[in-house]
């Protein structure tokens, strides 16, 4: 294959061109003609000549499809990472021939062309041969500026076993576990077998990380990185993170937590630090354009990635309402926006919107003009057309409204509790899941559940638990502003409701740690990781209601405790119009006071370094 | 009668188990495939040869009934795209005796997986490599190192360093 080093301007079927600066000289452009053949199976790399150990500073769209690699992964680093199996693994892959590899440096050295066969492999391990051809590229004055290499990727059935990364042995097959530095030969065929070393360093990168610290919480990797340099290393790894995340809070998390505009600059690490100590959580005000119109109240608010949609609400003249608007802060300008919708649920007030999974949300019960409603309708924000569907389930629990939900699994809508036709509290749960051919209500027994209740929050934690707490709760003859915590485990054969801490309930004792005060319609926010943080809401008493309180309930005894969060708070902040974006920040909608309704003056509480604070790598 | 196969552990000692409980191991089940009853298995200890089996036996009856399209829709659904866990053992009365099985010493469970892995048996493998993870879980870096026998090559310096860096893992916030 031929091709002219020093051509410039582009040609007929050109496939690539991409603009160099060249080190003393100015710039210089690069064509490349369509010769190379399908973008698929051949890769073009170029690295900087003049940097140490040659940092590669561009590589093409079939590099990244035949490797598995993203330009973002690689740039800056050396080829030779192609010659590891894996992002996991520190060393060479011993099938990896040395003469080759040796033979390559040799030419780098000489400045001259090298033409070979090396084995490489993909991110996801699998071998790949690369017949590699890599031409030195002159500067004005003659010295090496750049190396060019063109990669054409084959596959390869190099026989490598899961795991395999250790030097061959005496052995009938290679063993696939164990690393190539092996302390001291073990004869593995005598039953008495001494070790004096640690059999699990003996492991190999890649086993280590994906079969057990891909197990471990944040917590637990941070102690892991602590117990020796080859651990440290290891947990140095952003995959390593991510994984970790994964599992310890849910893919539907970390799929939102990735749209969050910093993040991807935070990195996996600081987000776990970051969502596990709460160490950059602030308040801030956000002003947006648009507006809500005509102007209401007690509607309710729901995020969908990083789209805030705001359902119903209740008008000036106390007329329900059933119009749809988003909000989306991914925009650099966000503005309130109607959404044209072809067919929308009845109006009303006092109900709760969930969010599904994708881009879905539901509406279940409020008050409408015809009175309490028990219906549930489905919007999918994506579609082509965005339309309300009904979903018709059987046997579904009574009207109401004021109730609390919330969703588990991303399919199952959850209702518990409120307000019924004549005022009558309610403390029954019901479980509908909205995925099925036919939906079908399915009320939880529970031999006893806590006093009825409005006003009540819903979170869903540690997969499919569900802690409630609050509420304006019947107490005797009276109706009383609660701070109880009741948790119910909906995967248990028998889901029953546990006391957790409350300051109303027989026996419970004194709640442990500085519990928040008794509050209605106040914001509950689930964290990742299984905590719960409290704010807002309608409180007894004089105490302020943007004070925040966080409860672990996966502790051994969980315990209150108040977090201190730098910013102005807003006075207000209410459940039914507040919503989590993106996992990473509560937006409360709602302006001064109660009453007023401004929805142009937002507030938000980030739990993470927010993209203005975070530090530009330049 | 059930066909017998012959595994030949390294140090020479013989044991005859029933076809399905030896194909447990992928291994074991292709050399047979090609006509061979008698499987010297050279870098497997008797000792470890005799719980592999006993976890084979235990396993055998429930692997013989194929897989569901939901159960393994749901262990396909469960895994992300770079994480491989076999699919989840769902009895828990076998949970309960997996458990016990792999209550042993690290060195012991490490012998395990390495013949595991040598005769391909992914779920004994992920077993044991879980109860590694079980007993690093919670802990802090000098217990894992008591734990594991993992020597503390940071210096004073390093060390002070890592647990500034770390502090935040290990306050209640």
């Amino acid at each position: 294959m031929e091709w002219d080093s020093e051509s410039e301007g582009s040609n007929g079927d050109e496939e690539e061109g991409f603009l160099l600066s060249g080190g003393s000289g100015g710039p210089f452009s690069f064509a490349v003609e369509g010769v190379l053949g399908p973008a698929s199976s051949c890769g073009l790399v170029v690295s900087d000549a003049l940097e140490p150990d040659h940092p590669i500073i561009y590589v093409n769209r079939g590099f990244e499809e035949s490797t598995g690699y993203r330009a973002e992964e690689v740039l800056g680093r050396n080829c030779r990472f192609l010659q590891c199996r894996g992002p996991f693994a520190q060393r060479r892959h011993p099938l990896v021939d040395a003469t080759i590899v040796s033979e390559i440096r040799r030419c780098l050295e000489e400045g001259i062309e090298f033409l070979g066969d090396l084995l490489n492999f993909r991110k996801d391990g699998s071998p790949l041969m690369n017949r590699l051809q890599l031409t030195p590229i002159y500067g004005d004055d003659e010295t090496i500026t750049h190396f060019i290499g063109i990669q054409f990727f084959t596959d390869t059935n190099v026989e490598l076993g899961p795991l395999l990364s250790s030097a061959v042995k005496e052995s009938a097959r290679p063993n696939r576990l164990i690393t190539e530095h092996v302390f001291r030969p073990v004869s593995l065929g005598h039953t008495h077998i001494c070790r004096e070393f640690c059999s699990m360093l003996q492991l190999s990168d890649e086993v280590l990380c994906q079969k057990i610290f891909s197990r471990l919480c944040p917590r637990d990797i941070a102690s892991v990185g602590s117990v020796c340099k080859r651990l440290y290393q290891l947990t140095k790894n952003e995959d390593i993170w991510k994984m970790v995340c994964q599992n310890a809070w849910g893919s539907e998390t970390t799929r939102a937590l990735e749209t969050v505009p910093g993040a991807k600059r935070l990195g996996w690490g600081r987000l776990a630090r970051e969502l596990t100590t709460l160490e950059a959580a602030a308040w801030r005000e956000l002003t947006v354009g648009g507006a809500v119109e005509p102007s209401r109240c007690n509607f309710s608010a729901c995020a969908v990635g990083n789209r805030v949609v705001l359902f119903g609400g209740e008008g000036v003249n106390m007329q329900p309402m059933n119009d749809t608007f988003v909000l989306d802060l991914n925009s650099s300008n966000p503005e309130w926006r109607h959404v044209k919708v072809t067919s929308a649920p009845p109006g009303r007030w006092g109900h709760t919107l969930s969010s599904l999974n994708g881009s879905s949300l539901v509406v279940f019960g409020g008050c409408g003009t015809q009175g309490l409603l028990n219906d549930v309708f489905i919007l999918d924000l994506d579609a082509q057309s965005p339309a309300w569907r009904e979903i018709s389930g059987l046997a579904p629990p009574m009207p109401r409204s004021w109730h609390s939900s919330c969703t588990v699994d991303d399919t199952k809508l959850v209702v518990s509790g409120g307000c019924a036709d004549s005022g009558v509290l309610l403390s029954d749960t019901h479980l509908l899941d909205v995925t099925m051919e036919k939906p079908i209500w399915r009320e939880i027994p529970a031999s006893w559940t806590p006093p009825s209740r409005l006003g009540h929050s819903l979170s869903v934690y540690d997969g499919r638990k569900i802690l409630m707490f609050g509420g304006l709760a019947k107490s005797g003859p009276l109706r009383l502003r609660s701070s109880d915590v009741f948790t119910m485990d909906l995967s248990e054969d028998e889901p029953c409701w546990r006391c957790i801490t409350g300051s109303g309930m027989p026996g419970a004792g004194n709640p442990a740690g500085i519990g928040p005060p008794p509050r209605l319609d106040h914001v509950a926010v689930s964290l990742p990781g299984g905590r719960i943080l409290i704010f807002g809401g309608s409180v007894a008493g004089l105490h302020s209601a943007s004070q925040l309180y966080l409860l672990d309930p996966t502790e051994e005894t969980p315990t209150w405790r108040v977090l201190n969060v730098p910013g102005s708070p807003p006075q207000f902040a209410w459940g039914h119009s507040t919503c989590v974006v993106g996992g990473t920040r509560a937006i409360v909608l709602g302006g001064q006071t109660g009453e007023e309704w401004m929805l142009s003056e937002l507030h938000e509480l980030s739990l993470v370094s927010s993209i203005i604070n975070v530090k530009e790598d330049d | 009668m059930a066909k017998m196969i012959k595994l030949v552990s390294g140090d020479g000692a013989e044991f005859e188990v029933e076809e399905e409980v030896a194909f447990q191991s992928k291994i074991i089940k292709d050399i047979v495939a090609d006509a061979d009853d008698v499987i010297p298995l050279p870098t497997v200890s008797s000792k470890v040869l005799i719980q592999v089996i006993e976890y084979c036996r235990k396993h055998a009856a429930v692997n013989s009934f194929p897989l569901s399209p939901s159960s393994s829709a749901a262990a396909a659904a469960s895994s992300s795209s770079s994480i491989s866990y076999s699919k989840p053992v769902s009895d828990p009365a076998l949970r309960a005796w997996d458990n016990e099985f792999v209550k042993l010493n690290n060195s012991s469970l490490f012998d395990i997986v390495i013949a595991a892995n040598y005769l391909d048996i992914e779920e004994l493998v992920d077993l044991v490599l879980e109860t590694v993870a079980d007993r690093i879980k919670g802990k802090q870096a000098q217990e894992i190192r008591r734990q594991f026998n993992i020597e503390n090559d940071f210096t004073p310096e390093e060390e002070e360093a890592l647990r500034r860096e770390n502090s935040w893992a290990f306050q209640n916030n």
